[in-house]
């Protein structure tokens, strides 16, 4: 009887399958039944408080993101320059390159990036007495229209020549960061095809006197719409040399680092 | 030189190539992390590396090495020409131009997401399209491999299959269900993100896909290991096989049970109850069994061997055994790592040890033992065993081939003790830069230092790896072309179809998958499930 192909295959596919279909039930019963049955959390024994402790913490920014934000932001029309455009070319320049090195290039800068700006600047958690009042006369369009024409620019001419020269504690403050002191590498989130916040902003081609300003307002706490503190925690430790030299890095540095 | 035999040449060709230049990559990874300053050294390069040694030396050296190996085992198991072998040559170069595809934007820095994907990261949509043309391809061995054993089948009415086409035709079969999970999660989420078709995607569900072919691919790169314990080594070492039955209920429990596991890789994410993890830890337990069966039969053939060589007493026949033989010597050293890297991986499958240890060194150095130890080890020593009948040469030496699969056993050991030791301080893995001016993190220097001498110790093997297959063209003839497989002391005359064949084993593949993965995919389509923006690395800022 052992001998027929058969007969043998037969048992095979019943215990094989009883065995498998066992140890199915066994898992499903430790894990569904007992399992839960051990874990139901016990009753708190103190009665909790019916009052919610009363915080003034605030969010850094009120952004949230969307993919339909995020969408319009990408396919807003880049060719013709939306009338409120005029007013912003005033200083940042109608190719967005700006009249003064106190105000911020955009051309070719994240358009989520600028779109956070004009919003913090909205509802104040970014203070500025020029750019506050101008951005409150925006609507929510407006600003996505904003921000998508100003990215689609491109960036202006860069002295490569210059990057190449930089200091080697700077560039490896930008590609290594410093862990003695906790610094992440800068390209870590302004870098190309880097791996930070959507909203981190291009710093390649930026003027240095824009730059250091900010890194100087973060530092002192001034400035304070950066979710978890990311800047401030960072400008916080930075000597006030290496935010020159930071500075005066992006400002020379080619698009591409 | 007959056509199949340059087929199988050319697969492991690559495969070892692949895997030299991808060692380079590891050795330099680990001076990163050490406290020497290593040129280079950036976060955006290390990652960049970490993916390329990844994807080689999971995607490109196993997949190729198991295709290979495949072809020749369907011709000379079988003894029967290969069926379509133009197919595989197609496969072969779909393969090829899938790794170009995938190699070049790593290259560029513009897939630094690691092999395992992590989607919401999302890589040049090239880097996906390279990896599912090397999948194509091997789908099409796997195809080949059924069919030359259907074929196999229908000429030799009631004879059961040669035990190596048996398994390797498991291994076929795993790899289609394995591939299933990765395939999904590529095709409609990743490349429509990569391609820029979707904003979001829902990582949970991508985690899930992946983790189910995530565990069952250790066991697709694993077979061809055991395929050689079983059918290789015994003949190798003068004995034959304890059992064959041992070695068939062996390769139906890979395919049973690396499948319906995956949820392990998953214990520390919030999308799974812990009931479904709890599931699928118990049937992780019993992937244990094929490995203990196989440490038995394996045992036991070799003590047939050293018995049979004039071995006495309990412990004499181990004195006894062809040592000098690289198939043997590459078993016993491949068996120390499985032993601790099984340990390991039985600590890692436990639910609460798994807190200790998940995202720690300690997981790098288990999956190293076991695919960069012993799987990798059993890959050198097929390739020595098989080499001389594929180029009619035998080895001019076998000295520098022993000294290659004993300083790849000493590196390895000598990289990953320490990684574990590492991981329980709680060293984190995947990460580029420590701080070893950080009291805590200064002690781990000295480990981090013995780690990194074992890796210059595994980039020499890999260097001499290249050397020796090299010099087995230069060796003497030799006419001896025939693979001596393995004799079981009783040699199979008839078997059960169960035994034979994969259709009820398929069906109960069926059942497990559905229990374990059911829900956990199915909960998805049925509620609500945030959704994650998508961030591409390969774009600008």
């Amino acid at each position: 009887m052992a001998a027929d192909p058969q007969v043998l295959d037969r048992a095979w596919r019943l215990w094989a399958s009883v065995v498998i279909v066992g140890i199915l039930i066994l898992g499903g019963l430790i894990g569904f039944v007992v399992l839960p049955m051990a874990w139901a959390p016990e009753p708190p024994a103190v009665a909790q408080s019916a009052q919610p402790a009363q915080g003034n913490a605030q969010p850094a920014s009120r952004i949230v993101w969307s993919s339909t934000l995020l969408t319009k932001l990408g396919h807003s029309g880049a060719q013709t320059p939306p009338a409120t455009v005029q007013v912003c070319a005033g200083c940042h320049g109608a190719q967005g390159i700006s009249s003064s090195p106190t105000f911020p290039n955009l051309a070719g800068q994240s358009a989520a990036a600028i779109y956070k700006a004009l919003q913090d600047y909205r509802d104040g958690t970014r203070s500025s007495p020029i750019m506050a009042p101008m951005a409150k006369m925006l609507t929510d369009d407006q600003v996505i229209e904003v921000a998508a024409y100003f990215s689609h620019l491109p960036r202006g001419d860069l002295d490569a020549q210059q990057a190449a020269s930089a200091n080697p504690l700077v560039v490896k403050l930008v590609e290594s960061g410093d862990p003695q002191r906790a610094l992440p590498p800068c390209a870590a989130c302004h870098g190309v095809k880097a791996g930070g916040p959507l909203e981190t902003p291009t710093l390649a081609g930026q003027h240095k006197e824009y730059l250091l300003t900010q890194l100087r307002l973060f530092a002192h706490g001034e400035r304070r719409n950066d979710l978890f503190e990311r800047m401030r925690s960072v400008a916080a430790v930075l000597t006030e040399q290496e935010m020159q030299q930071l500075a005066d890095y992006y400002a020379h540095s080619p698009a591409e680092t | 030189m007959p056509k199949v035999e340059r087929l199988t040449l050319a697969h492991l060709w690559v495969a070892f190539a692949a895997f030299f230049l991808a060692a380079i990559l590891g050795v330099w990874q680990m001076w990163v992390r050490s406290p020497i300053p290593a040129p280079l050294a950036t976060p955006h390069n290390y990652f960049l590396s970490l993916t390329a040694h990844g994807t080689t030396m999971a995607y490109v050296v196993t997949t190729f090495f198991a295709m290979g190996f495949g072809y020749f085992v369907a011709q000379t198991a079988l003894a029967r020409p290969l069926p379509a072998p133009g197919l595989a040559w197609v496969g072969f170069w779909l393969a090829i131009l899938g790794v170009i595809m995938a190699v070049v934007p790593i290259a560029l820095g513009d897939a630094s997401v690691l092999y395992t994907f992590y989607p919401p990261l999302t890589a040049s949509v090239w880097y996906y399209l390279g990896l599912v043309l090397v999948v194509v391809g091997s789908w099409l061995w796997a195809g080949l491999m059924i069919a030359a054993m259907t074929a196999w089948k229908r000429e030799n009415p009631g004879r059961p299959v040669p035990l190596a086409m048996y398994a390797t035709v498991a291994n076929a079969i795993l790899w289609l269900w394995t591939t299933v999970g990765v395939a999904a999660e590529l095709l409609f989420q990743v490349i429509p993100a990569a391609m820029g078709w979707t904003q979001t995607i829902d990582t949970g569900l991508s985690r899930t896909l992946f983790s189910w072919t995530l565990h069952a691919i250790v066991y697709f790169w694993l077979i061809p290991a055991y395929i050689a314990f079983y059918t290789l080594l015994p003949q190798a070492a003068g004995g034959r096989l304890y059992s064959d039955t041992m070695g068939r209920l062996t390769f139906i429990f890979f395919l049973l049970y690396s499948l319906p596991v995956g949820l392990h890789h998953l214990f520390m994410d919030p999308e799974h109850s812990a009931s479904f993890k709890f599931l699928q830890m118990l049937l992780t337990a019993f992937v244990t069994l094929p490995t203990l069966l196989t440490v038995f039969t394996i045992t036991a053939s070799l003590e047939i061997a050293g018995r049979l060589r004039g071995g006495r007493g309990l412990f004499g026949w181990i004195a006894a055994l062809p040592w000098e033989r690289p198939m043997v010597l590459a078993t016993g050293l491949a068996l120390v790592m499985l032993g601790f890297g099984g340990f390991g991986g039985i600590i890692n499958m436990s639910y609460g040890m798994n807190a200790m240890v998940h995202n720690t060194s300690w997981v790098t150095a288990h999956f190293h033992l076991i695919l960069g130890g012993s799987v990798v080890i059993m890959y050198f020593a097929i390739a020595y065993e098989i080499w001389p009948k594929l180029t009619g040469r035998m080895p001019m030496s076998v000295r520098p081939i022993r000294l290659q699969l004993w300083t790849w056993f000493i590196g390895m050991m000598v990289t990953t003790l320490p990684w574990h030791w590492l991981g329980i301080l709680g060293q984190p893995r995947r990460v580029s830069t420590f701080n070893y001016s950080d009291p805590m993190v200064i002690g781990w220097s000295h480990y981090v230092l013995i780690s990194l001498a074992g890796a210059v110790i595994l980039l020499f093997s890999a260097a001499l790896l290249i050397w020796n297959l090299a010099t087995l063209y230069r060796g003497a003839a030799t006419a001896d072309r025939q693979v001596g497989y393995a004799l079981a002391v009783h040699p199979p005359q008839r078997v059960p179809a169960a035994l034979n064949g994969f259709g009820l084993w398929n069906a109960l593949v069926l059942v497990l998958m559905a229990a374990a993965y059911g829900y956990p995919i199915g909960q998805f389509f049925l509620h609500d499930s945030p959704q994650a923006l998508i961030h591409h690395v390969d774009l600008e800022r």
